[in-house]
């Protein structure tokens, strides 16, 4: 199953948050090393696991790759860990992960689509806000404009 | 003390239908509860609702969620309730799950974070559900649980209401573990909510089983889950200490005159009169007459169905010439239809009770008591006699005079009232029932009964005819009439002579 052009397009926005976010922290510190899909999974993990206890969000994470994986078989080498964190996502090949189709976009689309299954597209939008407080008004909830899948 | 020294407790909307008259008014504020019962019985969602309707951005509410139902199935599951406000989350309610820290830590460290998360938020409702679970953790962990278990309540219960917090623990229980438990001692609290199934019915119910500070509704209560959420039947309906109207102070037309003279004026108001009968001797043609006649005086009315649907009733009526039409559509008459099988009665006065509020009614007629208790759940059918004597007195206090019809098998031998032996919850009754006379199935109606006042003792012939009841001559010339099958009147002689020793003697 392929995750929707709305949830690709969400994760994406996210991914593009995080990117700059990346670039700030980059030059403002040492860490270089940081995925911005990585960052984005991190920032679900802490909102989502006190949102759902952490077997709640490892599990949900968990079925969230299985379906990415299938779409993106780059993700073949990612694994979820006990506490919901994301490992080898960084270790992805550059060319897979770049562009629309980047592989780490895959994998939050499909976690952002599992989430408003289960809690509606309202609440899923909700506790994502809750994890990017400072982002744009507005610009999150532009997923609702194309629900196509690519 | 003085009185006017003590602190005064400000009560808590719970936001849910008749709670507040069962709590005595609403929630104590800064009281710590337990929700208890066993599963499925609406405990989580009883704690959503009170939780939706007190949250706002500068009183949120904590939701801590505990091994019991998964935090996304519960909100995917709660979202369908109308009462829940997506709007509210986040900044008014805020989820929290602890289900890994009491699976790996401590009390002390479930404590400590419970209190790190509420001097965080600071607000004014927690919840923790289920904190059943904590307990059997505190259980599992040998003879030192108990008082364990014991401490951590205590100082939670100190914490939370340092806090100026309302809590509600919610733990799956059952009866036999009330006695002795360290968390009911603790609790300012505890609502006990519990469902039943009878035959193919499902009875739910509440209780107050404690509330410091004030003083609750006693008894178990009706309750029903809509997608609205809960709603609370108070045995009390709600009229607690309202206006207690004079009985009798004015007639009532019943709407057929003759009838009104038998009665020495019409229905005293804020009377009960019952009209009992056999199937087809005209009672609810009778209920109707009295609700057209009180539309035409400009008094409105309610009428309870139970048997038809309000369109069959409002078309039988236009049948007699009484157009209901107009009054419905302008609020002076509501038919209430009341759905079948699973009612209470306390669901359903409070209904009538609602709608008479609405519409300031003076007149009700239940169409019919047997329908009434036919569309009960069981177990509820067998409290029907003292749920009617409640609902009586709940609606005559509020100034409605009742007619009830009631349908009673014909027996020709005698002369019953009621087969719910209900007679007596009714200030008035009139009898209705056929007759044999002269080869024909006729049809007589007597005033068996009435409270205040003198009333005609005429046995009258009745018609049943398109324009309604038409009512007849007292039937003379018969003797035996209240057993169906008279015999012709021998002007008292045959009496005198059957009286003297049972031996008949020559006039």
């Amino acid at each position: 199953m392929t995750a929707s052009l709305a949830s690709m397009n969400l994760a994406r926005r996210l991914i593009a948050m995080e990117a700059v976010h990346g670039r700030t922290f980059r030059t403002n510190t040492s860490r270089a090393d940081a995925d911005p899909a990585l960052q984005v999974c991190e920032k679900l993990r802490i909102v989502l696991t006190t949102f759902a206890g952490g077997a709640g969000f490892q599990a949900l994470l968990s079925r969230a790759l299985t379906m990415a994986k299938v779409q993106a078989p780059a993700l073949a080498v990612v694994q979820i860990l006990e506490d919901g964190s994301v490992a080898g996502l960084d270790k992805l090949d550059a060319k897979t992960n770049r562009g629309k189709g980047a592989a780490g976009a895959v994998l939050v689309a499909h976690l952002l689509e599992l989430l408003a299954l289960f809690v509606g597209e309202s609440l899923m939008l909700q506790l994502v806000l809750d994890a990017w407080p400072d982002a744009p008004a507005g610009a999150l909830r532009e997923r609702n404009e194309d629900t196509q899948r690519p | 003390m003085k009185s006017n020294s003590r602190v005064a407790i400000r009560k808590i909307e719970t936001g849910v239908p008749g709670l507040d008259d069962v709590l005595g008014g609403g929630l104590p504020e800064f009281s710590f509860n337990i929700i208890a019962g066993a599963p499925g019985c609406g405990k989580t969602t009883l704690a959503h609702q009170i939780m939706f309707a007190n949250a706002t951005p500068a009183k949120p509410a904590l939701y801590f969620t505990v091994l019991g139902e998964p935090a996304i199935k519960m909100l995917r599951y709660q979202q369908q309730f109308s009462f829940f406000d997506q709007t509210k989350l986040s900044k008014a309610v805020r989820f929290v799950n602890m289900s890994d820290l009491v699976l790996k830590e401590d009390l002390g460290t479930v404590l400590a974070e419970i209190i790190k998360q509420v001097e965080a938020a600071r607000p004014s409702l927690v919840v923790v559900d289920s904190f059943r679970t904590v307990v059997r953790k505190s259980q599992a962990g040998g003879p030192g649980g108990e008082v364990e278990l014991q401490g951590f309540i205590q100082r939670l219960a100190l914490h939370l209401t340092s806090w100026q917090a309302t809590t509600f623990l919610i733990g799956e229980y059952t009866d036999g573990e009330i006695r002795d438990n360290p968390v009911f001692t603790v609790a300012d609290g505890l609502l006990w909510l519990s469902q039943s199934v009878e035959r193919n019915s499902i009875v739910r119910k509440m209780q107050i089983m404690k509330l410091r500070g004030q003083e609750s509704v006693p008894g178990l209560h009706t309750f029903r889950i809509t997608s609205d959420g809960l709603q609370a039947f108070p045995r009390t309906f709600g009229l607690i200490g309202p206006e207690n109207k004079k009985k009798g102070t004015r007639r009532l037309s019943s709407g057929i005159p003759e009838l009104d003279k038998m009665l020495g004026g019409g229905v005293p108001s804020g009377h009960s009169l019952l009209l009992a009968g056999p199937s087809g001797a005209g009672k609810s043609i009778l209920g109707t007459h009295f609700i057209g006649e009180g539309l035409k005086q400009g008094e409105a009315g309610i009428v309870a169905v139970f048997e038809e649907r309000p369109d069959e009733y409002a078309n039988r009526a236009a049948k007699l010439g009484l157009k209901f039409g107009p009054a419905l559509k302008s609020g002076k008459l509501e038919i209430i239809y009341l759905r079948p099988l699973d009612l209470s009665v306390d669901e359903t006065v409070n209904e009538v009770v609602a709608a008479v509020k609405r519409t300031k009614a003076k007149r009700l007629v239940i169409d019919s008591l047997v329908g009434f208790e036919l569309a009960l759940a069981p177990d509820f059918r067998t409290d029907f006699r003292e749920s009617l004597y409640r609902m009586i007195v709940a609606l005559t206090r509020l100034g409605v005079t009742i007619v009830s019809t009631v349908e009673i098998e014909e027996n020709f031998t005698s002369l019953g009232l009621s087969n719910f032996a209900i007679s007596f919850l009714s200030d008035d009754i009139i009898r209705m029932r056929y007759v044999s006379i002269d080869g024909q199935l006729r049809r007589m109606l007597m005033v068996v009964k009435m409270r205040s006042g003198a009333h005609s003792i005429d046995m009258r012939e009745y018609h049943v005819t398109s324009k309604g009841i038409v009512i007849g001559e007292r039937l003379r010339g018969y003797t035996g009439l209240t057993t169906g099958i008279p015999g012709a009147w021998d002007g008292g002689l045959g009496s005198i002579s059957e009286s003297n020793n049972g031996k008949k003697k020559k006039r």
